[in-house]
């Protein structure tokens, strides 16, 4: 695997191929858009799609945080795709993987899709977005205004389309908007993407199996 | 008193101008006998009479010993492709109920009719029915349906060569299985324009059980004068792309005479084109001028379609939207832009014109390359030989089953063994194996064997008497507002910023533009101001174009009939035969090809390989439509690359294919045979192209009819947007936890069979292998290998600049010709 380190405002991250983030200094995994129960939720709603995506999730998560030795995960938002109240599947499934993982803090931005938290409350330490820890502040949403604090954010599931050859791919995809912020692709595997193109003030990095790779010519350094 | 039901509408005849004709005759005496069957005649010729007369005569018959009560219930239902089509319909057949005295009222419920006609129709209904496949399907959905529909007598499918060949048409057979198991001895009636194979047209209609159908063959078609526009100078090295408005002065003078003209192109795109060209030329018949696709807003293409009834317009530029359908008076010219690509739809379009002085309804081709005068040719030849391309009807849809059973358990429910026989006695489904079976009633059920697990999903429940049923009614409605099988790209409504609608236009189109952006629609000049929740809003720009949107579909391959009469043509030509005036036309593009290297032939393969700064050129012209080259031209660059590793560029058109590579080894005839073998056709297939990326594609329409796609309810978009997922998502996501879904493998067999034409494929692959191969080395790009170096550069190029270097490399070939 090879990763990518970034700097945003002081803070070196490295961006993981698998779709994450690691902050090496405080030894902490952020992702964001896990979507966990989105297949449930569609088949509630009558719609036929297999299970095994949330199991994925949390696999490939598990797998990371131990392959990083990691202390603390935070969550970005929309961890759970729905109330969780009407899955006892999910509550389980996630109450067995934290409690795998109890000796690892774990904080949750609330995104727009965490809503009726009450059956998963005491799993994560929920926070509203936009609180700051040592100058990085922690969202869900991308800030619609440039701001100064660095900051770190998903919601957009980004990807990006590549062409070539009469060969097309997408591919999950990190944006850096400006010099201080950061979005995370969703995380999840039942979650699709935003296709994002080249713009003057995105930078980004593209997932590409064992490798990031920075797809724009840096930006004024 | 006493007149027979035959002398009533004898009488109805005679009042109306009008003698019954012997085939009218014979379809009514067929349906008298109670039988069933397909007729097929001229445009005009008075199939709908031949159809309705034997119902008509039913009814009196009913009248007299009911002493003149009206019958309760539905009795006909008369089943058509459009729904705009459904108004026109309804008037002529109550026309001719009234006409012969009958009591009966015929009504249409189609998706435009309203809650409160819905209402009535239901408390009472009328005896004749006008409705689309899936209204009727929608009337299955219902709890009472049984009851509603006993009592049924005929159902009559007009213009039955719409459907078939689509999932419309399976939907309506499986629909068709179900009245006749309502009601055994319902007759069932096609209507249905020539098609090259309508035996198995009429089995499909009537299910393979059905042994005794009648196809009444009815009026002859009107003598077809099939013209080319001949420019008076042709180039030699062709290029498709520029969209023919060079004919511009031609086709308006064309258009100066009197009375009205439709001009037909192949595409929206096309049509948008001449349309602003027109109106700029002649900016004094604006007022005269039409415009009419299926992106346009409806109640804008009815203004027009009434337009054309009153006769009010000069020329109406119209796309395959106006070939069926519209009933309107004879236009005094047709007029078809580019190949006509099939004979049957040329014919179609040409049924549009009236006679002409000499008897003759006639159609003018406007080609817009010089090798499109060879297909006009290739069309005439085949009309005047009586050839017209046969629909094969789809078979073992699954998602098509998948919804109708759905549908079934939204209405009374089903019993599992006796449907699986009912279904059965479709065309479609005769050979539906028990295991395919079982795997769709588990789909509908709990979502298929893998999903057995998870009690979550319920849709359709077993009850304790065996019967299944809808789960619950939400499931219901929610049903009842996904069915159908017509699938088209997202669409995007364009309004004005003020609010005025235009019309809808493909996403992926909407997706390239950004703010600011000028574009061609509707006849329009309109720059983009922003899109937001599927809504693009414009105003009128002030610039010039820049964009044409290019819509889906279009890009319809020839069809093998015509593709075999163009080479028949063209072997003519080889033969110095230059009597039809099209090959005469653009003798000096043949005699070059000729000369150069050779005009294909029955019989010969012509394969061209030249060297250009570009690298290794190589052009095979198998002649078998631009699908299957796509097919055979992967298929032989990656048998190529298992030779020799090399990256190959491909381009196709109609003709042939071409491959481009740095390093393409050495071919002589023996290599090139391996490369063509039909052995290992399938595996070498999904090794060769990005198979499971076009199934991801072709999964879109499977997942719509199956049920997998949540659209939402109209005005429930916040809560529907939790269940919202791509198709390509939806694939990705079964194919990973659930590979053996058999939705799967359909979309596979769809991709073979819609996206590579594979039996064609295969056929031209057969043909090659008992040719002779002739491969001819150049020097540089003939007349018929340049058309596929422009293609190339197309895909590679933006407009502008593709333009320009075709025209460049044009200027090149013509002085090398010139001095040749």
């Amino acid at each position: 695997m090879t990763p990518l380190t970034l700097n945003l405002g002081d803070h070196a991250l490295t961006l993981l191929p698998e779709g994450a983030v690691f902050w090496t200094a405080r030894r902490t995994l952020l992702v964001a858009d896990l979507h966990l129960g989105k297949a449930g939720v569609f088949r509630r709603a009558g719609v036929a799609i297999p299970e095994g995506d949330t199991a994925q999730s949390l696999a490939r998560l598990t797998a990371l945080i131990e392959r990083h030795a990691a202390e603390r995960v935070i969550l970005l938002g929309d961890s759970v795709h729905a109330s969780p109240g009407d899955d006892p599947a999910l509550i389980a499934s996630l109450r067995a993987w934290r409690h795998h993982h109890s000796s690892c803090a774990m904080t949750a931005i609330i995104g727009n899709h965490d809503r009726h938290l009450a059956p998963v409350a005491e799993l994560f330490e929920w926070q509203i977005e936009g609180k700051t820890e040592t100058g990085l502040s922690l969202r869900h949403h991308p800030p619609e205004q440039s701001v100064d604090t660095p900051w770190l954010a998903g919601h957009w599931h980004p990807v990006v389309s590549l062409q070539g050859g009469g060969d097309r791919l997408r591919l999950p995809a990190f944006i850096q908007v400006g010099i201080a912020g950061l979005v995370l692709p969703a995380f999840g595997g039942l979650t699709g993407g935003l296709p994002i193109a080249r713009a003057h003030d995105y930078q980004r990095f593209a997932c590409a199996g064992d490798r990031v790779v920075a797809l724009d010519a840096a930006l004024r350094e | 008193m006493n007149v027979s039901p035959r002398q009533a509408l004898d009488a109805w005849f005679t009042a109306s101008g009008w003698t019954p004709a012997p085939f009218q005759i014979e379809t009514w005496q067929a349906y008298a006998e109670g039988r069933s069957g397909l007729i097929h005649s001229a445009t005009g010729s008075g199939k709908s009479l031949a159809a309705w007369g034997g119902p008509l005569m039913a009814g009196l018959t009913e009248q007299t010993t009911a002493a003149g009560h009206p019958a309760t219930g539905l009795k006909v239902l008369w089943i058509t492709p459009l729904r705009a089509l459904a108004g026109d319909t309804l008037e002529s057949l109550q026309q001719a109920a009234t006409g012969v005295g009958l009591n009966w009222r015929v009504e249409k419920r189609t998706g435009d009719t309203g809650a409160s006609a819905r209402r009535r129709q239901r408390e009472r209904p009328p005896q004749a029915l006008v409705t689309t496949p899936e209204s009727l399907a929608l009337l299955l959905s219902y709890a009472d349906a049984d009851t509603r529909l006993r009592g049924l007598q005929a159902v009559i499918v007009d213009e039955w060569h719409e459907l078939l060949g689509s999932k419309r048409g399976v939907q309506l057979e499986l629909c068709l299985a179900r009245l006749r198991a309502i009601n055994p001895g319902l007759r069932t009636w096609g209507l249905s324009a020539t098609l090259g194979n309508l035996d198995e047209a009429m089995r499909t209609l009537l299910g393979p059980g059905q042994t005794t159908g009648t196809l009444i063959r009815g009026a002859a078609p009107k003598p077809l004068r099939i013209e080319a526009l001949l420019p008076t100078s042709t180039e030699r090295f062709p290029w498709a792309g520029h969209l023919g408005t060079h004919l511009l002065p031609d086709v308006i003078a064309h258009l100066e005479g009197p009375g009205s003209c439709l001009l037909f192109t192949n595409t929206r795109a096309q049509a948008e084109l001449w349309f602003e060209s027109l109106l700029r030329a002649r900016s004094d018949w604006l007022e005269g001028l039409g415009l009419h696709h299926g992106s346009i807003d409806r109640r804008l293409r009815e203004r027009i379609e009434d337009g054309l009834r009153a006769g009010d317009f000069r020329c109406v530029v119209a796309t395959s939207s106006l070939d069926l359908g519209v009933d309107f008076a004879p236009v005094d010219r047709v007029v078809q832009i580019g190949s006509p690509k099939g004979i049957g739809r040329l014919a179609q379009r040409a049924g549009r014109c009236g006679h002409q002085p000499d008897g003759q309804s006639g159609v003018l081709c406007v080609p817009t390359h010089a090798l499109e005068l060879i297909e006009i040719a290739a069309a005439r030849r085949a009309w005047q030989a009586g050839e017209v391309e046969a629909r094969r009807p789809l078979r073992q849809s699954l998602d098509v089953l998948a919804q109708h059973l759905v549908t079934l358990a939204a209405g009374g429910g089903f019993d599992a063994p006796a449907l699986r026989e009912e279904v059965r006695q479709t065309h479609a489904f005769a050979e539906l194996s028990d295991e395919a079976w079982d795997w769709t009633l588990a789909f509908v059920t709990h979502g298929g064997p893998v999903l057995e697990a998870y009690p979550d999903f319920q849709r359709v429940l077993r009850g304790q008497d065996e019967r299944y049923r809808i789960a619950d009614r939400r499931q219901a409605s929610r049903h009842r507002m996904h069915i159908g099988t017509i699938t088209s790209d997202a669409a995007i409504a364009v309004r004005y910023q003020g609010g005025g609608y235009i019309g809808t236009i493909e996403e992926s189109f909407i997706a390239r533009l950004r703010s600011g952006d000028v574009f061609l629609f509707g006849g329009k000049s309109l720059e983009l101001i922003r899109v937001r929740e599927l809504t693009a809003y414009v105003r009128r720009a002030t610039r010039r174009r820049q964009a044409v949107p290019r819509w889906q579909g279009g890009r319809l391959p020839l069809s093998s009939a015509l593709a075999g009469r163009v080479l028949e043509l063209l072997a003519e030509a080889r033969a110095g035969d230059f009597t039809e005036p099209e090959l005469a036309a653009i003798r000096p593009l043949l005699e070059t090809q000729a000369s150069w290297s050779s005009l294909p032939c029955p019989g010969e393969l012509l394969i061209e390989r030249t060297q250009s700064r570009e690298g290794d050129h190589l052009f095979v012209f198998p002649f078998a439509g631009r699908l299957a080259h796509e097919g055979l031209a992967t298929l032989v660059a990656w048998r190529l690359g298992q030779m020799t590793p090399a990256t190959y560029s491909i381009a196709v058109n109609d003709y042939g294919f071409e491959l481009l590579s740095r390093d393409m080894p050495v071919l002589d005839a023996a290599t090139l045979r391996r490369l063509l073998t039909t052995e290992q056709l399938i595996e070498d297939l999904f090794a060769s192209m990005n198979a499971s990326e076009l199934a991801r594609r072709q999964f879109r329409d499977i997942a719509r009819v199956a049920g997998l796609i949540f659209q939402g309810y109209p005005g429930r978009g916040k809560s529907a947007r939790q269940l919202q997922a791509s198709s390509g998502l939806l694939f990705d996501t079964i194919s990973r936890y659930d590979p053996d879904n058999r939705l799967l493998d359909q979309a596979r067999q769809e991709v073979l069979e819609n996206a590579l034409e594979i039996r064609r494929l295969e056929d031209a692959l057969e043909t090659m292998t008992q040719s002779a191969i002739k491969l001819q080395e150049t020097e540089r790009l003939t007349p018929l290998a340049f058309p596929l170096w422009a293609e190339r550069q197309r895909n590679r190029l933006t407009t502008q600049t593709w333009q320009d270097r075709v025209m460049r490399m044009v200027e090149q070939l013509e002085r090398a010709a010139d001095r040749s």
